[in-house]
C-alpha cells in the first residue's frame, strides 16, 4: 500500500477501480480494512479510495491533540495527492465528523456527503461512552480488556446474541494490541471536541445521513440534529441496528449506498 | 423499618395497605426504595410488601455465595413471617429470577407472577455485561468509578440525553460507597448462574413478561426465550425504554401492573 505525505500526517491508502471517485473515511477504532466490502462492491464502477486515518493502521500516529478540522485538511490533501478534484465522501462515526468539515471547508470538492453513525456534536450518552472507553484503556493499558468492555455498544443486543462468531472477530480486531494507544486517546478527544451544530446550514452538497436506531454512541438525537440542520439531506434509519449498521444490516446499507451513488454521480 | 429473620438472612421490609397481598422484589443494584412509587400507587387497594434483598439495604449481607433459589427461600420465609399464604409477586431484573424459583418451589403461594426486565437465563450479551460490571469493581473497588460504566446501560439513549438531572441522581445513588461489594459480587454471580429456562413450563400461575426494547442486560433475546417456555403468559414491550422502563415509561408501566393485579385478584 502506498503512503503519501498530507501535511502533518503521512497517510496510507488503498485504491480500487476507475470511474467517479468515492473517498471512504473510517471511524475511531478502525482502519481502512473496515471498508473492504465497499471497496469490493463499488471498485468496479467507481474509483474508490480508502485510507488509514492518522493514528490508525500504517498512517502517522496522532501523538498530540488534533481536531476534526485538521483531519479534514489531511483528507483534502490526500485528494490533492491523488489528483481527485471532486468525490463522494463517505464517513462513518469519526469519519463522518471529518466529512462534515470537508464539506464546510471545500464545498466544491464534494459531489455528495454520506455520513454513517455520525453527529454534529457528541451528545451526553455518547460522551459518557467515549469517556468510559478511554478510562478502561487508561486503567488497563491493553486492548483486549478494552475490546471486551466496548464491543457491546457497537451492535444491537439481537446482533450480539445471534452472531457469536462475528462478535469474536470484532473483539479480536479491536483488541489488536498493535493499535496506538496515544493516538486513540487523542482521537477520542478529537471526537468529543467536534461541534458543527451552528454550521450545518452551510453544508450545501446533497447529504445522506444514515443512523442506527439503537446506537448509543451516535444516538438518534445527533441524527435528528443533522437532518434538521443540513438543508439538502436525506435520512435513512436502520431500525434493527446500533453503531455498526453497515455490517448489522449489510444488504440494506449497501443498497442504500448503491442507489445514492447512482442518483448523485454526474 | 422492621427486620425479621427468614433463616439464613435477616430481611428489612415495609408492609403497607390492606387487601390482597402483593410482594415486590427488586434487582441486583437496588434496594426496597426502588419500589416506592409502586408502593404508593398500590397500597390503597392491596397489602404491599417491599423489602431489601439479602445483600442490599438493611438486610443481611451476602458474604458467601448464594443462588437465586436461596433468595427465593428468603422471600418465602418473609411471607411466612408476615403470614401471607399467597400473593401476586412482581420482580424486576434479578427479582424476577428469584420469583421464578418461588413459583417452582411453592406454586400454591404464587397467585400470579409479573417480571420486569428479567430473565430465566441471561443471554450472551446480558452475561457479558454483568461479568464486565463485576470485573470493573475488581479493577477499581470504588462505586463512584463503577457508576458511570453502569448507568448508561440502564436507560435508553433518548432518556439519558433528555434527563441529565435524573441521570446524575441515579449515578449518585449507585455511587454510594456504603454498598457492600462482596454481596454485589455474589449476587452478580447468582444472576449469571441463574438458569430456570428449561423449568418455566412447570409454572402454571399466570405470568406477565415486560421488556424494554433498548435493554442490553435483559434484551429481547432473553424475553423471547421466556415467552417460548411459559405456558400461561403475556408480553408487554416498552418501545422507548431500556432496563429501567418502570421509570422511563412510568405511567404505562404502572397502568400495566395495575391492570395485571386487578385481572389476577381473587
Amino acid at each position: 500500500m502506498p503512503i503519501v505525505n498530507c501535511g502533518r500526517f503521512d497517510v496510507n491508502y488503498v485504491e480500487e477501480g476507475d470511474g467517479f471517485p468515492i473517498v471512504l473515511i473510517h471511524g475511531l477504532a478502525g482502519d481502512h480494512t473496515a471498508w473492504l466490502p465497499q471497496l469490493d462492491a463499488f471498485g468496479g464502477e467507481y474509483r474508490v479510495v480508502a485510507m488509514d486515518n492518522p493514528g490508525s493502521g500504517e498512517s502517522s500516529p496522532v501523538d498530540a491533540p488534533c481536531t476534526t478540522e485538521e483531519l479534514a485538511d489531511t483528507m483534502l490533501a490526500l485528494m490533492d495527492n491523488l489528483g481527485i478534484d471532486k468525490a463522494h465522501v463517505v464517513g462513518r462515526s469519526l469519519g463522518g465528523l471529518i466529512g462534515q468539515h470537508m464539506a464546510l471547508k471545500a464545498p466544491e470538492r464534494l459531489q455528495s456527503l454520506i455520513v454513517a453513525a455520525s453527529t454534529p456534536k457528541v451528545d451526553r450518552i455518547g460522551k459518557r461512552i467515549l469517556e468510559n472507553m478511554r478510562e478502561v484503556l487508561e486503567w488497563r493499558d491493553n486492548w483486549a480488556d478494552w475490546a471486551r468492555h466496548s464491543a457491546h455498544v457497537f451492535v444491537s443486543p439481537a446482533f450480539y446474541n445471534d452472531n457469536p462468531e462475528a462478535m469474536e472477530r470484532i473483539e479480536a480486531l479491536v483488541g489488536n494490541e498493535a493499535r496506538s494507544k496515544i493516538s486513540y486517546v487523542n482521537l477520542n478527544h478529537t471526537a468529543l471536541t467536534h461541534d458543527t451544530s451552528d454550521r450545518l446550514g452551510e453544508i450545501a452538497c446533497p447529504t445522506l445521513i444514515m443512523a442506527g436506531r439503537q446506537d448509543p454512541i451516535c444516538s438518534m438525537q445527533g441524527t435528528e440534529e443533522l437532518a434538521a440542520g443540513i438543508p439538502n439531506s436525506k435520512t435513512v434509519v436502520f431500525e434493527k441496528s446500533s453503531h455498526f449498521f453497515l455490517m448489522e444490516e449489510f444488504d440494506k446499507s449497501m443498497q442504500t449506498l448503491t442507489d445514492w451513488f447512482a442518483r448523485h454521480t454526474p | 423499618m422492621p427486620v425479621v429473620n427468614t433463616g439464613r438472612f435477616d430481611i428489612n421490609y415495609i408492609d403497607e395497605g390492606d387487601g390482597e397481598p402483593v410482594v415486590l422484589i427488586h434487582g441486583l443494584a437496588g434496594d426496597h426504595t426502588a419500589w416506592l412509587p409502586q408502593v404508593a400507587a398500590l397500597k390503597d387497594r392491596y397489602r404491599v410488601v417491599a423489602f431489601d434483598n439479602p445483600g442490599s439495604g438493611g438486610s443481611t449481607p451476602v458474604s458467601e455465595p448464594a443462588g437465586t433459589t436461596d433468595l427465593a427461600d428468603a422471600t418465602l420465609g418473609l411471607m411466612d413471617k408476615l403470614e401471607i399464604d399467597s400473593a401476586q409477586i412482581i420482580g424486576r431484573s434479578m427479582g424476577g429470577a428469584v420469583a421464578q424459583h418461588m413459583a417452582l418451589k411453592a406454586p400454591e403461594r404464587v397467585r400470579s407472577l409479573a417480571m420486569a426486565a428479567s430473565f430465566a437465563r441471561l443471554d450472551p450479551l446480558g452475561a457479558q455485561i454483568i461479568g464486565n460490571l463485576q470485573q470493573l469493581l475488581e479493577w477499581r473497588p470504588s462505586w463512584a468509578e463503577w457508576a458511570p460504566h453502569a448507568v448508561y446501560l440502564f436507560v435508553s439513549p433518548n432518556f439519558f440525553n433528555a434527563n441529565p438531572e435524573l441521570i446524575e441522581k441515579i449515578t449518585a445513588l449507585v455511587s454510594d460507597e456504603s454498598r457492600d461489594m462482596v454481596s454485589y459480587n455474589h449476587l452478580a454471580t447468582a444472576c449469571i448462574e441463574h438458569d430456570a429456562l428449561d423449568r418455566l413450563g412447570e409454572i402454571a400461575a399466570p405470568t406477565l413478561v415486560m421488556g424494554g426494547r433498548y435493554d442490553p442486560i435483559c434484551s429481547m433475546t432473553a424475553q423471547n426465550w421466556m415467552m417460548e417456555k411459559l405456558p400461561n403468559s403475556e408480553f408487554v414491550l416498552f418501545e422507548e425504554s431500556s432496563h429501567f422502563f418502570l421509570m422511563e415509561e412510568a405511567e404505562k408501566a404502572l397502568k400495566t401492573i395495575e391492570d395485571w393485579l386487578a385481572k389476577n385478584a381473587a
